[in-house]
């Protein structure tokens, strides 16, 4: 068979019916529009407008970035409990060399240099001396929300003196017209979605992070093949550092002051959408596709509790029960392929 | 008859795994059960022993109609199987597991644990072994737990036990032992079916032998009326002219040299060298250091000390990244632990370590990588022939044709294979060996590290044989005229 044609063959992909059938996203998709629709049924009015879309988008962008890290972690068998809190430090220690005076280049690469030295602590932690990696990022969760704690004694800080356009940007929005509607979009929203949508590419075609996959499924046989296992996991949890410190600049940003209890139990929600998503406390799965259509489906749910007038408290039932509907579907197919 | 199942069939999803297969057992027998894998070895085991229903036939043990549901109604009845992972609680004692959920208790409900120490060593005086009862199992020897098991089995008054491949990970001693077991339990009358692909223990233990091929019976016999060869013939269909390539006997420049291995209480001052077109066996009993000694030399493990030259330049290596970039690579003995990505796809396991290789700014053509596997595919022989078949769903002979691709997409100058054919159906066993004997031909240096003494005699041209951490002997094999003695006496004393 010359290469060539046996390509194409493969191409064809017998089973895609079948595949697509398998495949999380599709699932997540489906009912996500099945959210939508059965929404704008109940409230036409209120739920299908752009005014709440841009809420419901807006809100999410956090949830997004912070599950996005945790996604990333996961693929290497890992877990990072401590994205809620490290959040809080960034945004705390930005804030505060804002108060001070410095500006806002100097102020933002004081909250990198923070967030990425906690994601190190926990990459170094878990990949070279072997800690498991709950216990190392519940370590950091409770160590970085201390140190913000202690650091603003737990006042809000804001950042009058701070230039304009910082404690503005992120709420601001570029204004685009289509078919004579006009439409804002949030600066917060586009750089998120952007991200999201460079990570996701990467993520499937990039070498190194395909790599990554390859630790989190066997990290011995990886090793074996002559990838750099340790250096993998590092990187995974500076990734994951990296997208809570853009959530900690936007948010900084929108809400104009640091606040030391930002995030809390953020880390639950990221890891139940990375979850939902198609992401594996064994490793070696995860999508940025899957995670972002579970964290869309969380927050429409809770749209749709605040637009029908439901009890908020049920939210976070809502959310526990469709965590556990996931990850049980997922457990009867796997026992059903292999039965 | 001690058991007796007539035209069992068995479909998966519209596949006909077994064809109308009939199988007996008499009392006081070993009944060896052979056949390539996927022929349906283990359908017919976990139909007799209550894991599946059979779509059709009958099954009578004792002389009664028996219909197992659930393993319990098998074990109920006596008939207990012996796995090839052991499932065992390596931090219980080993009568623990051995009465586990069925605990002997005193009149005020707890644990009678004289009584089970008692009822064990009893077990164990049946088979003629020496275990202490109290010992954890986890500190046991993966022999002794395979020889726990049995008791196990025992202790449930089992009469007929399936032992499925029980002799894959152990050593040559450990073998002779489990074989006096089996032996004193076929003089008390029990029956014992035997599966395994190593021929040669089957001819030494068993009383009959039936050959599955594609679900369906070729035959029983009686193992005196039949040879090896014979055997070989009906598994595969036809006559295999050779499970090991002759050698060309072409010895040529040398291409690794290592000096003063040496690793913390495993491996101590281990030199040897491989030359193009040869193929070095490296022998020893298991613990021996055999496999510690590679996995130092490629840097998956700490060593102490150790010099090594590729092609006669001085290579650092400090990790398994750097055995590669320097050309060594290493084939793991344990396929599913530290080989596949069991969940990957064909093609993905065939370029791990290579993904950057056609990458352009790092990132990955899908086509260079179906191309290679599909490659490979065609190479080595793989079914099915798709790059799409994730690697959990393959056989072991192909799993390991997977492995060995995946190492040799990195065109290494020296590839060292860890058991290269463990728990592997004959017809892959041969095309491996083939294969095998092709790269060093090639000009690549081989090193096969195999517990299987007629591989180790049969592909290796030299030999070097581990005891306690040492090489105690550097044999010449070149016209394959070494004698298993030799080399076994080098392993022992």
């Amino acid at each position: 068979m010359n290469a060539d044609a046996s390509v194409r063959h493969m191409a064809r992909a017998p089973e895609w019916t079948q595949r697509i059938g398998r495949s999380r996203e599709f699932w997540l998709l489906l009912i996500n529009a099945g959210a939508i629709i059965l929404l704008s049924a109940l409230r036409p009015d209120t739920f299908f407008s752009w005014l709440n879309f841009k809420a419901v988008l807006g809100l999410m962008s956090y949830d997004l970035l912070l599950a996005l890290a945790m996604t990333t972690v996961l693929i290497v068998r890992g877990l990072d409990l401590s994205v809620g809190s490290v959040l809080a430090l960034t945004s705390v220690v930005i804030a505060l060399l804002l108060q001070q005076g410095f500006p806002v280049f100097p102020s933002v690469a004081g909250g990198f240099v923070v967030a990425m030295l906690c994601g190190a602590l926990n990459g170094v932690f878990v990949a070279k001396l072997g800690i498991l990696p709950f216990l190392v990022t519940l370590a950091m969760l409770s160590a970085a929300r201390g140190v913000a704690t202690v650091l603003t004694t737990g006042q809000y800080i804001s950042f009058p003196a701070a230039p304009y356009w910082f404690s503005t940007f992120a709420r601001s929005e570029i204004g685009i017209t289509v078919a004579g509607g006009y439409y804002g979009i949030p600066y917060l929203l586009l750089i998120t979605l952007t991200v999201t949508v460079l990570y996701g590419i990467l993520l499937s075609r990039w070498v190194p992070l395909r790599q990554l996959f390859f630790v989190g499924e066997n990290p011995e046989a990886a090793k074996l093949a002559g990838l750099r296992v340790d250096r993998l996991i590092i990187s995974a949890y500076l990734i994951s550092a990296a997208f809570v410190f853009l959530a900690a600049v936007l948010m900084t940003s929108a809400n104009r002051i640091g606040y030391a209890n930002y995030g809390i139990t953020a880390e639950l929600r990221a890891l139940a959408a990375a979850v939902i998503g198609g992401a594996s406390l064994f490793g070696g799965s995860g999508s940025v596709l899957g995670t972002f259509l579970a964290v869309l489906l969380l927050a429409f749910i809770g749209n749709g509790f605040v637009l029908l007038g439901g009890d908020p408290n049920w939210q976070q039932a809502t959310f526990g029960a469709v965590l556990i509907l996931a990850v049980a579907l997922d457990a009867i197919r796997t026992r059903r392929e292999r039965g | 008859m001690l058991l007796k199942a007539t035209n069992i069939t068995k479909a998966f999803h519209g596949n006909v795994v077994l064809h109308g297969v009939d199988f007996d057992v008499r009392p006081g027998e070993v009944h060896a059960l052979i056949g390539e894998n996927g022929a349906g070895k283990s359908t017919l085991v976990n139909i007799l022993s209550g894991n599946l229903v059979a779509d059709a036939g009958e099954v009578s043990f004792d002389g009664k109609r028996v219909a197992f549901t659930h393993p319990l109604d098998a074990m109920q009845a006596g008939i207990s199987v012996v796995h090839q992972e052991l499932s065992l609680v390596p931090n219980a004692t080993v009568a623990e597991n051995i009465y586990l959920r069925r605990e002997i208790r005193t009149a005020s409900g707890l644990n009678d644990w004289s009584a089970m120490f008692e009822a064990a060593s009893g077990i164990f005086d049946r088979m003629g072994v020496d275990i202490d009862p109290r010992a954890l199992v986890g500190s046991l020897s993966i022999g002794m737990q395979q020889l726990v098991e049995v008791a196990k089995a025992i202790a449930l008054n089992a009469r007929l036990i399936f032992m499925d491949e029980p002799t894959s990970s152990l050593s040559e001693k450990e073998i002779r032992e489990l074989f006096a077991v089996v032996r004193e339990l076929r003089q008390q009358g029990m029956g014992v079916v035997f599966i395994s692909h190593k021929l040669s223990e089957l001819f030494e233990i068993s009383d009959r032998i039936t050959v599955l091929r594609d679900g369906r019976l070729v035959g029983t016999r009686d193992i005196s009326d039949v040879s090896t060869d014979d055997v070989i013939a009906m598994m595969v269909g036809r006559s295999l002219d050779e499970l090991y390539p002759v050698r060309s006997g072409h010895r040529g420049e040398r291409v690794l040299k290592c000096t003063g291995l040496s690793r913390f209480g495993a491996v101590r001052d281990v030199t040897f060298e491989v030359h193009a077109g040869e193929i070095l066996g490296v022998a020893g009993l298991i613990g021996s250091g055999r496999t510690e000694a590679m996995r130092a030399l490629v840097g998956a493990d700490p060593r102490l000390s150790g010099q090594f030259e590729i092609d006669g330049r001085t290579v650092e290596i400090s990790s398994p990244a750097d055995a590669l970039d320097a050309g060594i690579v290493y084939v793991s003995e344990d396929r599913k632990q530290s080989g596949l990505f069991l969940s990957f796809d064909v093609a993905q396991n065939v370029s791990a370590s290579v993904l950057g290789a056609e990458a352009t700014f790092g990132f990955l053509g899908k086509k260079p990588i179906l191309r290679r596997a599909l490659d490979f595919i065609d190479r080595m022989d793989i079914r099915p022939r798709s790059a799409a078949s994730r690697a959990i769903d393959l056989s072991g002979g192909n799993q390991q044709k997977v492995l060995l691709s995946k190492a040799l997409a990195t065109e290494p100058r020296v590839l060292i294979v860890d058991e290269p054919t463990r728990g592997v159906d004959i017809g892959a066993k041969a095309l491996i060996h083939r294969r095998l004997r092709e790269l060093a031909e090639a000009g690549i240096g081989v090193v096969i590290v195999s517990s299987e003494m007629p591989e180790v005699l049969g592909m290796a041209d030299r030999v070097i044989v581990f005891r306690d951490g040492l090489v105690t002997a550097n044999l010449d094999n070149h016209d394959g005229s070494l004698s298993a003695e030799r080399v076994l006496k080098a392993a022992v004393q």
